[in-house]
């Protein structure tokens, strides 16, 4: 589904500047949700983004056998001059080229499954975080993605409401048959939603185990981060 | 760092923001005459571009029009100790340039710098990207209707400020100088002609075009932060008085030449 070979990307374009990551080589299977963890600063997002096809990268390919891609952002991303109604209707009548009374009844559906109905003429900066992020998981589905991106998905969230994302995450994953790949620095959600997980560090990438096999992983990278132990 | 790299740089740095105005600037083109329309975006847009300013552009030509005669009087009267030719020197004054240059101006640092705060924010916070992973097109969704909304807003605004800068013009100069208004409008008809607002309206149509899409790439080119958002602000207000003022001058010597306006 997803094959990516030799991925580097640089700090900046420049030619002298230091490479972020280099060489990275994995391959994702359809219907598998794997979780990329990593410190802060590390280039999970920009690999992510190089994914989506937002940012090039500096060596290497990526094969998407599938390029129909949905993103739910760190910050959300979402269109601060429409509504949360409007937030879906704008990629269904855009987008997927339906007719406004179409999109209005998908766009309904879907902020209902996400728990949103009774906020549907309300703006971003009028929802709670847990709401931003139901409806940039709901604007990230409403086209219906082969391939779903989360950046962070619970990063700034309280306990509860991580959860609730994180239940949200799976439920939608069964009922859409998407690819998932997911960005975040959370060990419980980690392995909660990934069927495998990798750990970039130091520009490389480290694991691509199983949620189990990951947190008994002897790689040194692996503990150090699992167990937050400094070096 | 030395001058001469200093200068290098910013002229690197003006040459890469023309050609990137002119990259938008045929894309624009090619939807105004290929679509799509996106009829609802610009009446949004003329809502938020021409009714928004209208009261600032009323105030500001209306005292534009109370002092512009209060000065060519003063100048008639010190110069050749006649004021019969307020009506004239004014209407051709408001007609070619200020009737024109004032509104364009205030669009620019009203909407021009809302336009570049609004795309810069949406830049930093992601929501462009939004955008393109949605395979909108970011040309014809956020700057085409802006293009055409401003081109026409600022045509009407342009027509709307000189009719209120006369009209105050009016006022003083029948309130202060004793003219009757058939008086004052027959001396007007005596000098100003179609001429002048055919020039008067390719220059609010030329600035129409120009405001929107230099804010738009500034907004494009927006640095992360709130400081990005500023920088790329007050670059843009700045590059946009330039250009007015510069391609006013142009027009005038053009349209004397042509049209001998």
């Amino acid at each position: 589904m997803i094959q990516v070979q030799g991925l580097g990307k640089k700090f900046n374009n420049d030619k002298t500047s230091e490479w972020l990551f280099r060489d990275l080589t994995f391959e994702i299977k359809e219907n598998e949700t794997v979780v990329f963890m990593g410190a802060s600063g590390t280039g999970k997002t920009t690999l992510l983004k190089i994914i989506g096809g937002l940012l090039n990268p500096d060596q290497g390919k990526i094969e998407l056998h599938n390029e129909h891609l949905g993103m739910v952002f760190q910050k959300n991303a979402l269109f601060d001059f429409l509504t949360a109604e409007e937030n879906l209707l704008l990629p269904l009548t855009e987008c997927m080229q339906q007719t406004q009374i179409d999109a209005k009844k998908e766009a309904q559906a879907f902020l209902e499954v996400v728990g949103l109905k009774d906020s549907a003429k309300l703006f971003p900066n009028e929802l709670s975080g847990g709401m931003q992020k139901r409806l940039g998981v709901a604007r990230a589905l409403v086209i219906r993605p082969k391939i779903l991106l989360y950046d962070d998905p619970t990063a700034g969230l309280d306990p509860i409401t991580s959860k609730k994302i994180a239940d949200l995450m799976i439920k939608l994953k069964k009922q859409y048959q998407s690819t998932v790949l997911i960005v975040t620095n959370d060990l419980k959600r980690a392995t909660q939603l990934g069927d495998r997980i990798y750990l970039l560090a130091n520009g490389k990438l480290f694991g691509g185990l199983e949620p189990n096999g990951f947190l008994l992983s002897n790689e040194p990278h692996i503990i150090q981060f699992v167990f937050g132990l400094r070096k | 760092m030395k001058w001469d790299v200093l200068f290098s740089e910013f002229i690197k740095t003006k040459l890469k923001t023309f050609f990137e105005f002119y990259e938008l600037l045929k894309k624009v083109l090619k939807q105004v005459f290929s679509g799509p329309r996106r009829e609802h975006e610009i009446k949004t847009a003329i809502v938020k571009f021409g009714l928004q300013i209208l009261p600032i552009i009323v105030i500001s030509t209306a005292f534009t029009g109370l002092v512009i005669t209060q000065e060519i009087a003063w100048h008639l009267r010190e110069s050749i100790h006649a004021i019969s030719m307020i009506p004239g020197f004014t209407g051709q004054f408001v007609l070619r340039e200020l009737g024109v240059v004032i509104p364009a101006l205030l669009v620019v640092s009203n909407l021009g710098a809302a336009l570049t705060s609004e795309i810069g924010t949406m830049k930093t916070t992601d929501q462009l990207d939004a955008l393109k992973l949605l395979k909108i097109d970011l040309v014809s969704f956020l700057v085409y209707p802006r293009f055409i909304a401003s081109i026409f807003s600022l045509v009407c605004l342009t027509m709307f400020s000189i009719f209120v800068t006369l009209l105050f013009a009016l006022v003083v100069a029948s309130l202060q100088y004793n003219f009757s208004w058939l008086e004052y409008l027959n001396a007007l008809r005596h000098f100003v002609g179609f001429k002048d607002v055919v020039c008067a309206f390719l220059k609010a149509l030329v600035f129409g075009a120009v405001i929107p899409l230099i804010s738009c790439v500034y907004g494009f080119n927006c640095k992360e932060g709130a400081q990005g958002v500023g920088t790329a602000t007050t670059n843009s207000v700045v590059t946009n008085t330039l250009v007015v003022i510069g391609l006013d001058f142009v027009l005038t010597y053009v349209s004397t030449w042509i049209l001998g306006a």
